[in-house]
């Protein structure tokens, strides 16, 4: 993997004096821009074991990473260019507007949908907010892994961008119809992954999640993030 | 060493009290009972219904050895859905709230369920940090957990060295090893995973196993004591050597066909004679 002069001196400096892992604390003063920001939405992420795939896998990619809650979020995005939300289930208009605004000026998200495993009502709302804010349509849940299928499933994800991989599926997924956007992802011919310039940055999302598989020690899942994270200028 | 017997042999038209009779005439000390199988211990079953359950259990002369489940196989711990982990967390914590109830201080579980869709690494890791969750309850209420060896149905800690890699990482005096000798089939032997785990067998499953007919096919791999492939000496010199001087619970997969009372008088002479050593 190329070093970049920003993650010698992140990885220089944190690996010296910091703790991987800032947890809800506030902004450290003086502390080098992080490799990137993970989200915790708390309560609206549906999975937590994806929040720990993401926070333990950083240092091993060469990848600085502090995890802090949506209160902290306005202060960090004036300080990183890329975030990371695990197993979202529930966002509110006010943090996609900031997302938005984040990457308007050139930050880059990667966004995972924990909506799969969402209430009816909550993945109602969350779809009509996406496809508001987003031009983003999400096709309801699918259960991958069904008796009632006449096939037996071909348990990967395939990844087409930024690099070609396959990772395991986690048994739903929430497909997306999105002519706007590019398929970087996808399952049994359904879309599962979808990236798009906005203004100066991007925003990629998954809507089968990634983290767990992160968490279970997935090689490919794990060199397939540090290709966003390094593709993101992380 | 005390001999039990599961109130899932229990017919369903003979009711609990009969069955208990039954039970102790046949010679048992003790009854393992099965949360989930019987109308009598369910989930929804209060704490006053566990005490009237136990009351009954001592009035027909014998006590509780464990506290099992069924509900493992449908609501694993190592689900990846979250709800399912819940439900499997409130089942395992009824187990070991109602443990004490029940006079008895071990548990058992069926920790971790591998599939074609949840991948082994996923279930090993998931299944160490729930089992360490729960053994902090378990510590407070003085349970001993007790993680089955289902080694083929769970396709999950195959080999005795394994299961002791899991234990390890689990790192709690609060949980051990429910072992059954039955579940290893042609993976191993018996009395290797006994030595091997010694002071960490919570309880001793019994029953025998046919090792040639696998689980490929429709026929039970599982029979009743002496008449499958167990070494039952080499066992019983295990049991020993490690000092396991606890309870040895009779787990018959397949009933008699007929005179389905003589399985308790024969299982329990048989483990009679496994004890006394007339092998």
């Amino acid at each position: 993997m190329e070093m970049t002069r920003r993650k010698f001196v992140v990885l220089g400096s944190s690996a010296a004096l910091l703790p991987l892992d800032f947890r809800f604390s506030s902004v450290p003063q003086g502390l080098s821009t992080p490799g990137y920001v993970i989200l915790d939405l708390g309560e609206q992420c549906g999975l937590p074991e994806s929040l720990s795939g993401y926070r333990g896998c950083s240092a091993g990619l060469g990848f600085h990473s502090v995890t802090f809650s949506v209160e902290a979020l306005p202060k960090l995005l004036e300080q990183t260019r890329q975030v990371v939300i695990p197993g979202a289930v529930s966002m509110d208009d006010m943090l996609t507007r900031q997302l938005l605004g984040f990457v308007e000026n050139g930050g880059s998200v990667l966004l995972e949908l924990g909506l799969a495993f969402a209430e009816a009502t909550i993945l109602s709302a969350q779809r009509r907010l996406f496809k508001s804010r987003f031009d983003l349509s999400i096709e309801p849940p699918v259960q991958l892994w069904s008796t009632a299928l006449p096939y037996r499933c071909v348990p990967y994800v395939d990844y087409l961008w930024p690099k070609a991989t396959k990772v395991r599926d986690f048994s739903r997924v929430v497909p997306f119809s999105a002519p706007g956007w590019e398929k970087i992802a996808q399952v049994q011919d359904m879309t599962v992954g979808v990236r798009r310039k906005m203004g100066r940055g991007s925003m990629t999302v998954l809507g089968s999640p990634l983290g767990p598989a992160l968490w279970a020690g997935d090689q490919q899942a794990r060199q397939w993030l540090g290709a966003v994270l390094t593709a993101a200028g992380a | 060493m005390k001999k039990s017997i599961g109130d899932n042999m229990i017919l369903k038209d003979w009711g609990l009290e009969k069955g208990l009779d039954l039970i102790k005439k046949a010679g048992f000390d003790g009854v393992e009972l099965w949360l989930g199988a019987n109308p009598w211990f369910q989930l929804s079953t209060t704490d006053g219904q566990v005490i009237e359950l136990l009351r009954k259990v001592e009035s027909a002369g014998l006590v509780v050895s464990n506290v099992s489940n069924t509900l493992d196989w449908d609501y694993p711990i190592s689900s990846r859905d979250p709800k399912v982990r819940e439900r499997a967390f409130q089942h395992i914590g009824r187990q070991i709230e109602v443990a004490p109830l029940l006079k008895t201080d071990a548990i058992l579980v069926v920790a971790g369920l591998v599939t074609e869709e949840v991948p082994y690494n996923e279930v090993y890791a998931r299944t160490v940090d729930g089992i360490k969750m729960l053994a902090e309850k378990a510590a407070r209420a003085k349970v001993k957990i007790g993680c089955e060896n289902c080694n083929s149905e769970q396709r999950f800690l195959h080999s005795p060295r394994e299961f002791w890699q899991f234990l390890n990482d689990v790192n709690s005096p609060h949980v051990g090893i429910h072992l059954d000798v039955g579940n290893i089939h042609d993976t191993g032997f018996a009395e290797q995973w006994i030595e091997i785990h010694g002071p960490r067998i919570t309880r001793v499953h019994l029953k025998d196993v046919l090792k040639h007919r696998g689980r490929c096919g429709n026929e039970s791999v599982y029979t009743n004591l002496f008449l499958g492939d167990n070494n039952w000496p080499a066992i019983r010199a295990a049991l020993q050597k490690v000092n396991y001087d606890g309870w040895l619970i009779a787990e018959m997969e397949g009933r008699y066909k007929y005179a389905q009372d003589q399985q308790f008088y024969d299982t329990s002479a048989a483990i009679d004679r496994l004890i006394s050593g007339r092998l």
